[in-house]
This record gives structure tokens, sequence and C-alpha cells, in this order.
């Protein structure tokens, strides 16, 4: 009979299975690590963090110290930091995204390496690309520093292109071309955000915030000629509004030519071989100021304030910032599918990469700034988002747009 | 053939006139339909995940989009292995989703069985809490409970994985709802019998519900297994992981290795659709136990 | 004398029966939901301290928010758009799969699938399906037959999209409790019911409709509490890569994705509880609404 041996059955696997998990549990604990042992959480893939790890052992043999690498996923990173914060489970080492160490940092989660590790510090941000340099400090503070890097640069059909837009004015006589046979441009990271605006608003000299940092000035006329440029592109040469799928645009060559992130370069080999030779990448078209400034962007690295070892801590940045492992993790990347540019100029020379390549890339991030360092900054980027998306979207104003969204980021300054 | 289908075979029964015989075939014809075309559109992107799974790279991302694969490749069930100690994060996740679905099974019976046959001091307004609490997003109540598991001193522990989920507000209201169709008749009989408290809960309401008890089974299990949020806070060393956690690190910063994503996802999918299928035929076995057939 | 002890008797076992839960109930939840109702009072951003603020973050929200109104309407078209037809739906997928029909096992399973598969799976192939210009399947479909394509995840589609998407994805699940809610209505109702000569219909309902009512006021309160705090598709639909969620405009916002950007990206815990408390008081009076609704005419 089903009635009598079901519950039975159900008691018996709920005893044998809080048997199983004690015993589970009891052998969790009791272990006291007597090693210095230190943990690293990286935002990002699980190979990766395993060759991390292995690296970790090649450390270990020349300090004594222990490293092991866990990775964490980005869509949860923010509040698993934040929640390990509040649990003061703390990883010693964490590598998050570029503004998050301002930001963590200020709250008094981070170590000011500025303060605890000046000399090594500035010895190891001098060939830092300026564009990340930039970003890291805070006031005289730094709390992380460059693990890695991301940089805008445009990707074109060379078969169907024969000569990469130099100028604002190159791309938009280059989109009417395109458009006259049904065909246009894709800005793919960040477009019709601030992200995609920011190259435009640089190039034409404008910029988020005076130098200072006190005061915002997307009021100027200069942000108001760039966000008018960069959304004539979405309104008047039919770059989409929404995402495409750029690769397979691309293999078809409806959108010929776009605007992405490095990391295009690997999926473009990975996903489209046949292309192989038929595309090329280049640097921005340069504005009216003759400049071609990119966005620039990647994760940091720092130290937690409740960390054990923070010397040794300082030690394995250090060890992975150096130009030898940074090639390490280059190529490891690439093996896994996925992307690691080196943040410091020193190692692009080392750097096994086709010239081809490698030029405009390192061209382009020569001219590049991340976004800018101001606590509320990432409560802020939203409202220029909204601007842009008013004007394409709704044909809003460009000049109220920018008075608005002027305002709200005045209003976020916090010092 | 199973209990349903004699019983309505009965209830069919000879001398039927020939057009309600005409009217049903009609009817039963527009079933099939209907579950072919809904089953049609529902499986497709299971379908897609597999095939996915067992494409190259560079097949991946065609235009258009073919369900047909020209080079088929287990490559990414092997990278997928060789990156994920797979053996001991489906023994955590196992260890874990079955004491929590067994534990579940029981208390909120338990507890629904309270709810709906007993009259007790308090009852009506505990039942409300209990499903007002429900309506509190788990957002909110993640940082304060675990603060409570980390005072506990059971973060990174099958005890802080397991004991918060033991018993759901949903799992009691769901049993409560099916236990209040059980006629009072029953449970008086067999009070008359001199049976204890617990033996009526044993002998009666849990044989009287088991559809239920299945549905609450596959739903924690299900739910359970694919945890994500309240694993991936309190764990913080990789050898207490859970599946879903391990399967969301496996894409890189830029997510391209689709193929093998979508091989954990069918990695991950399988022991529940195991278990679906096997808890499956309780649902028909309820049937015969209701015990009012006489 | 020997009643009342007996009564108490009853009593006890009761309050056993729902120990266990309710231990596990205050400390894990019932503790936490107060430290957040407090917490709703507060400027509070995790990790220094709270300050008291009193009803200063209800004020904000409801009357210097606009976004918070906006998430609103949002929610509201999403559980409107999604309760009523996901159940009109799986109502008629259990009826059909519980006639006397083959292959009954195989239709349950594949009504199930995209309940257990992965939601990073899902939200992949969705994005696919979803994909603009002529590049996803939908839009392939409709261009093939001459029909414009449509800007699936743009401003105007984006909610609607995100929509069909849960009502495909939740039908299995209702399906099972309404499954087991028919499986649990006595045959003998059945039988009354065709001796009395009743059409298909007059049985539905008459008796299927009456006797389902437990399981319909189960599968409608969950239906709304779960669509009220919709998030996961939300955020896997829309967040970009700067991690904000709720998509161009915030067409798709929804009050929890909101709550989550609120709480979890912007660290405003203190104002993440307030909108978590107003998402509870206003779901605390549909329920109760709802509850009184339907079990009256459970009286039969």
């Amino acid at each position: 009979m089903h009635g009598r041996d079901i519950p039975i059955a159900i008691a018996k696997a709920l005893v044998f299975s809080l048997m199983i998990f004690t015993v589970f549990c009891l052998a969790g604990c009791g272990k006291v690590p007597e090693e210095k042992k230190i943990l690293m959480w990286l935002v990002g893939s699980e190979k990766q963090a395993q060759k991390i790890t292995e690296l970790g052992l090649d450390f270990y043999k020349q300090t004594g110290v222990k490293v092991s690498c866990e990775a964490i996923s980005w869509g949860e990173a923010h509040s698993k930091y934040l929640t390990s914060v509040v649990g003061e489970v703390t990883p010693d080492i964490g590598t998050m995204g570029l503004t998050w160490g301002t930001e963590f940092g200020n709250l008094g989660a981070m170590v000011d390496l500025n303060r605890e590790f000046p000399d090594d510090l500035s010895e190891l941000t001098s060939s830092i690309f300026p564009g990340l340099a930039g970003s890291i400090r805070y006031n005289d503070s730094i709390f992380a520093v460059p693990f890695d890097m991301s940089e805008y640069i445009m990707f074109y059909r060379c078969d169907i292109i024969k000569e990469p837009p130099r100028t604002w004015k190159d791309l938009t006589s280059l989109l009417s071309e395109l458009n006259s046979s049904g065909r246009s441009m894709i800005i793919d990271w960040g477009g019709m955000g601030w992200i995609g605006y920011s190259p435009f608003l640089w190039q034409n000299g404008g910029d988020y915030y005076d130098k200072d940092m006190t005061s915002a000035t997307l009021d100027s006329d200069k942000a108001l000629e760039a966000m008018k440029f960069f959304t004539s592109l979405y309104k008047a040469y039919e770059v989409p509004v929404e995402n495409r799928p750029v690769e397979q645009s691309f293999k078809i060559g409806e959108y010929p030519i776009f605007i992405s992130g490095n990391w295009k370069m690997k999926s473009l080999s990975d996903i489209a071989p046949e292309l192989k030779g038929k595309w090329a990448i280049a640097t921005l078209p340069a504005g009216p100021t003759g400049k071609k400034t990119g966005f620039i962007g990647g994760r940091v690295m720092g130290i937690f304030s409740l960390s054990k070892h923070k010397k040794e801590a300082w030690e394995f940045i250090k060890y992975l910032s150096r130009p030898d492992i940074q090639i390490k993790l280059y190529e490891d990347t690439l093996e896994s599918h996925d992307t690691y540019l080196p943040p410091n100029i020193k190692t692009w020379n080392l750097l096994p990469m086709e010239d081809s390549f490698k030029r405009p890339l390192l061209d382009q991030a020569m001219d590049s700034k991340g976004p800018p360092s101001v606590l509320g900054w990432d409560d802020s980027t939203r409202f220029i988002d909204t601007a842009i998306q008013m004007v394409v979207l709704k044909n809003k104003d460009a000049g109220a747009a920018l008075k608005d969204a002027d305002n709200e980021l005045e209003r976020r300054i916090r010092r | 053939m199973d209990i349903a289908e004699i019983k309505r075979l009965e209830a069919e029964g000879p001398g039927r006139p020939a057009s309600k015989k005409r009217q049903q075939q009609v009817l039963k014809a527009f079933v099939y339909i209907f579950l072919m075309v809904g089953s049609f559109v529902m499986i497709v992107p299971f379908v897609w995940m597999i095939v996915t799974s067992f494409k190259p790279l560079e097949e991946i991302n065609t235009y258009p989009p073919s369900f047909f694969i020209r080079k088929p490749t287990i490559a990414a069930y092997i990278e997928l292995f060789s990156i994920i100690p797979m053996g001991r994060y489906f023994l955590n996740s196992l260890i874990v989703t079955c004491s929590i679905t067994l534990a579940n099974i029981f208390f909120c019976s338990l507890a629904g069985y309270a709810f709906a046959k007993h009259r007790f001091f308090g009852r009506d307004k505990l039942f409300l809490l209990l499903v007002g609490s429900m309506m509190i997003p788990w957002q909110v109540n993640l940082i304060p409970s675990f603060v409570i598991v980390k005072k506990f001193g059971w973060l990174n522990s099958f005890y802080g994985l397991i004991i918060p989920a033991m018993s759901g507000a949903f799992g009691i209201f769901l049993m409560r709802q099916f236990i209040m169709n059980i006629p009072d008749d029953l449970i008086d009989a067999a009070k008359i019998d001199g049976c204890s408290e617990f033996t009526i809960y044993r002998r009666v309401i849990l044989p009287l519900i088991q559809p239920a008890l299945a549905s609450l089974a596959i739903f924690t299990f299900m739910g359970q297994w694919n945890n994500f949020v309240w694993p991936l806070v309190i764990v913080y060393s990789s050898k207490m992981r859970t599946i879903p956690i391990a399967l969301s690190v496996l894409n890189g910063q830029f997510g391209t290795n689709f193929a093998m994503v979508m091989a954990g996802a069918v990695v991950a999918t399988l022991p529940v659709l195991i278990v679906f299928i096997a808890f499956q035929k309780y649902f028909i076995k309820g049937i015969a136990l209701t015990g009012l057939k006489a | 004398m020997n009643s009342v002890l007996k009564e108490l008797n009853k009593q006890k076992s009761a309050y056993i029966f729902i120990a266990p839960s309710f231990i596990i109930f205050t400390v894990f939840l019932i503790i936490p939901v107060f430290a957040s109702l407090y917490w709703s009072l507060t400027e509070y951003n995790i990790l220094q301290p709270p300050k008291f603020v009193g009803f200063q973050n209800y004020i904000n929200i409801l009357f210097h928010d606009p976004r918070f109104w906006k998430a609103m309407a949002n929610t509201v078209i999403f559980v409107a758009g999604t309760v009523p037809t996901s159940i009109a739906i799986s109502l008629l997928l259990a009826i059909a799969i519980d006639q006397n029909i083959r292959f009954k096992n195989w239709f349950k399973t594949f009504f199930f699938i995209p309940s257990i598969t992965s939601i990073i799976a899902i939200s992949v192939i969705w994005k696919w399906l979803y994909a603009s210009g002529k590049y996803g399947l939908f839009n392939h479909l409709l261009t093939s037959i001459g029909l414009p394509s449509v800007n699936w995840l743009g401003v105007t589609w984006t909610l609607p999209s995100i929509i069909l998407m849960s009502v495909w994805g939740g039908l299995g699940y209702n399906m099972i409790l309404f499954l087991a809610g028919l499986q649990g209505i006595p045959h003998v109702f059945y039988e009354a019911a065709e001796v009395d000569g009743a059409s298909e219909w007059d049985k539905f309902r008459n008796v299927t409709l009456p006797l389902l009512r437990p399981t319909m006021l189960f599968v409608t309160i969950m239906s709304v509490i779960s669509a009220f705090q919709v998030f996961e598709q939300v955020y896997i639909m829309t967040y970009n890569s700067e991690g904000a969620v709720g998509g161009t405009l915030d067409c798709a916002l929804t009050i929890v994705a909101y709550l989550y950007e609120t709480g979890f990206q912007r660290f405003s815990m203190g104002y993440a509880s307030a909108l978590a408390y107003l998402i509870f008081f206003i779901l605390f009076i549909v329920t109760i609404v709802n509850m009184k609704i339907v079990e009256k005419k459970v009286e039969y």
C-alpha cells in the first residue's frame, strides 16, 4: 500500500540525508590554516581564475604565500562584494569594475594604496595608460590598480570599405555612401548611452566636468555640438538604435563597419573565421579638435581593509602587474576564447600580437579616457543616457536635454 | 493503462447516443492539436539549447539561424568538465536540494494540516502572517538573513545552505489548500478509531495529498536546484559551490563561448528533468488513493 | 472537563505541527523582515551605520520620484498582461491533459520544460528569438511572410516581449498545480453529473470550476505575488554593460528591478527597503481582497 510506505521512505531518506550533511559539515570544520594564504576574487571567468591560481603556485615558490583565486560572475559581483563586506568575509584581493574601487574605498571597505604603499604604487602606475590612471585616482587616494583594459576601436570590412574614415566628415560621407545601398554602421559598446557619446564629446574638446571636478559642464557649446553630431548618426545616417548581432551583420555585409570594444577581435576570429583577412581595425575618426579620443575601461584590483595579509596581497598585485605575467595572462585568455589586454604600456612592447592589430590598439589606447573619477558618477550616468535617448527617440531638443542632464550631474557631485 | 483511464472508460459505458460520441471525438481531435502545437512551442528552446551545445564556435552565430549542425562536436562538454569539478558540485547540489525537498515535504504538510484542519488560538493571524511574508521581495531580506546566518557561524556550510530553506510559506500555503479539500468525515472517523494526531496525519492525510506532495517536491527540487542568489552570497570557497554558481562563471567577461554555456545548462537541467519524470507518476497514483471511490 | 483537556491536547498537537516551520520562519524571515522595516525608516548605505530619518523615504518615493510611478505602471501592466493569460491557458492545458488521451506524460514533460531550463539558457535563447532587424527568428518568420519586422527590444515592445516570454515560461508551473487540483476532485461528482445528463461544458462549469476553487485561489495569489515581484526576466533582457536595469528610457523598469538597482547598485538600502514595504502593502491588500472574494464562494 503506497499510503504507508511513502511517509516511511520520506522519514528514512530524511534521516539519511541529515546524516550525510552532518558528516560533511564536520569534515569541513577543524582545519586551521597555518600558512599565509590570500584569497582573490576575480570578476570574470572560471577559466581565468584557475589560471591565476596556477600562477599562484609560482608565487608560492618565491614567497611562501599561498594564493587561491575564485571567479564570480559580472552580473552579481556588486551584491556579492556588498554582502561580503557586511559579513566581514571579504577576500584579500578583489577585482572589479573600473569605478567600483573609488566607490567601495570611500565607504571604508578598501585600503588606500597611495597611503599604504606610496613608493611601489607610483612605480606601478607610472606605465599605466593615462586614461586609466585618471579614472582610478580620487583626490589623493588610489584604492585599486588596473588589472586589464578594454578600449573602443573601429572595425571595418576592408574588402568593402577601402579607407577607414579619419575624421567626422569622412565618417558622415562614408555613411551616406553606405546608406544609398541600404547599409550603415553599428555603435555596439555603449551605443545610445553615455559610453557611446563620450568619445564624440571628448573629440570635440568637451567634457563632463571642469578641471577640478567641481562643476558639470554638459551645458557647454562643445557638448551640444558633440551631442548633435552623435545623435545625427542615429537620426540621419541609419545607425540602428537597438542592439544588432554585430558578428552576423558584419559577416553578411549589412553593417560593414562598427565601433565596439577590442574583445570583438577575438569573437570575430572565433565566430567568423572565414572572414580572416577581410577585416581590419582602425582608430576612431578624429573630431574638429583633431583628437581621436576613445573610451577605455577595464577591471581593477584592490585590497580589502579587512584583509589580514595586506602586505602579501600587495606583493601578489605587483606580481600580477609584471610584464612577463601579463603576457601569460593575455595568452591564457586567448586560449579560452576570452580577452585580456594588459593595462600598462611597458607590456605592450612584448605582446605577441600582429602588428596590424597592435599598432591601432596602442595608438588608440594612448588617446583614450575612462569614466571621470567623481563620487556620484555612477548615479549620474543614467541622466546622460536619458538625454541621448530623448533626443534620438522622442525628438527632444538636444540643448534642453543636455541642460537637464547637466542639472542632475551638478546635484550629484559629492566631494 | 492508468487508473484515470479505466475510470473514464467505465464512465463512458455502453449505449451512449452516437452524436455525443462524435462530439467527443471532435473534441479530442482539438485537444491533440492544441497539445501538439503547444508542445512544439515549448520544446523549441530546449532543442536549440542542445543543438547549440554541440556546435563548433564558428557555427553558433550563423545567419539565418539554423538547427542543422555541419560539424557536430562534443568539445564544449569536454571543456566544461575540464574546468569544473563537476562531481563535487553535483554532490553539493544533490545534498542540498534533496535535504531541502524532503524537509519541505514533511514540515510543510505538517503545518499545512494544522492550518487546514485544526482550530487553535491565533491560527488565522499566523496564516495571514505567513502569506504576507511571501509579499516581501527577497532582495530586501537578503542582507539581514545573511547577517543572521553569519552570526550562527553557518556561512560557507551545508547548515547555512539547507536550514533556512527547510520550510516555506509557499509549501505550507499549497498544502493547506489541498488538505482543505479533504472531507472532515475521514478525519473524524479516524479519531473515533482512536488514532493519534500524528497517525491521522500519516495514515489519512499524507496518502490523500500525494498529487500535491508530488507538486511540492517538484517545485522545491526545481527551485533549489536552480537557486542562485542565496548560495552565491553565503558560499565563499570553491568546494562548497553548487551547480548554478559554477555555471554562472563559465562565461568569460564577454560571453562568447555559448556552446559551453549551453552544455552547462544541459548538464544542469537533466537532473531536474529526471526528477520531474519520476515524480509525475504520483499525480496519477493520487487518484487511486482518494479513498472516496466506494 | 475531559472535553476541555481533549481540546487543549488537540491544540497542543497543532502547535507542535507548526513549530518546526515557525522556528525557521521567525529566524530567517520574520526577524529579517523587521530589520528591513527598521531600515526603511533610515538612510543606510550598508557599510556605515543607519541614520534614522522617519518617513522621509516613503515621502520621497511617493511624492518626489517619477521613476517609482513609472516602475509601478510597468509592473501593473506586467501583472495584467501575464496573470489572466497564464491562468487561462494553463487551466486549459491541465484539462486537456487530464482527458483520456495518449502520451499524456510526454505532454506534461514538454510543457514543463521551460520551467526547469536554466534561466541563463532561456535568456540567451529568447534574446536570439527577439534579435532585431532580420536576424532574430521571430523577425525572420515575420519578414518571410511579408510582414514588417518588429523591434522587439525597443522602447515600445520590450515590456510586451517580456510578458510573452514570462507567460511561456510560467505555463508548466501553473499547469502542474491545476493538474494536482483536478486529480484531487473525487470522481463521484462527475458520475453524478453524468447521471443527470450534463454536457462536458456543464461538468466543467458546475463540477470542475467550483471544486477547483482552493487551487484557483492558490494559483491566483501566487501568480499575482510573483508577477508583482518580476525581476529576473527584466534584469536579463534589459541590463546593459553599465549595470543599469530597465531598458531604454525605463521602458521595462519594474518595481523590484528598481528596488534592486537602488539597493544593490546604488547602496541605498533604506530607500530600497521602503520600496519593498510599499510593494508589500499593495500586495497585502490585493491578496486579502482576493481571498475574501474566492473563499466566500468556496462554501457550497
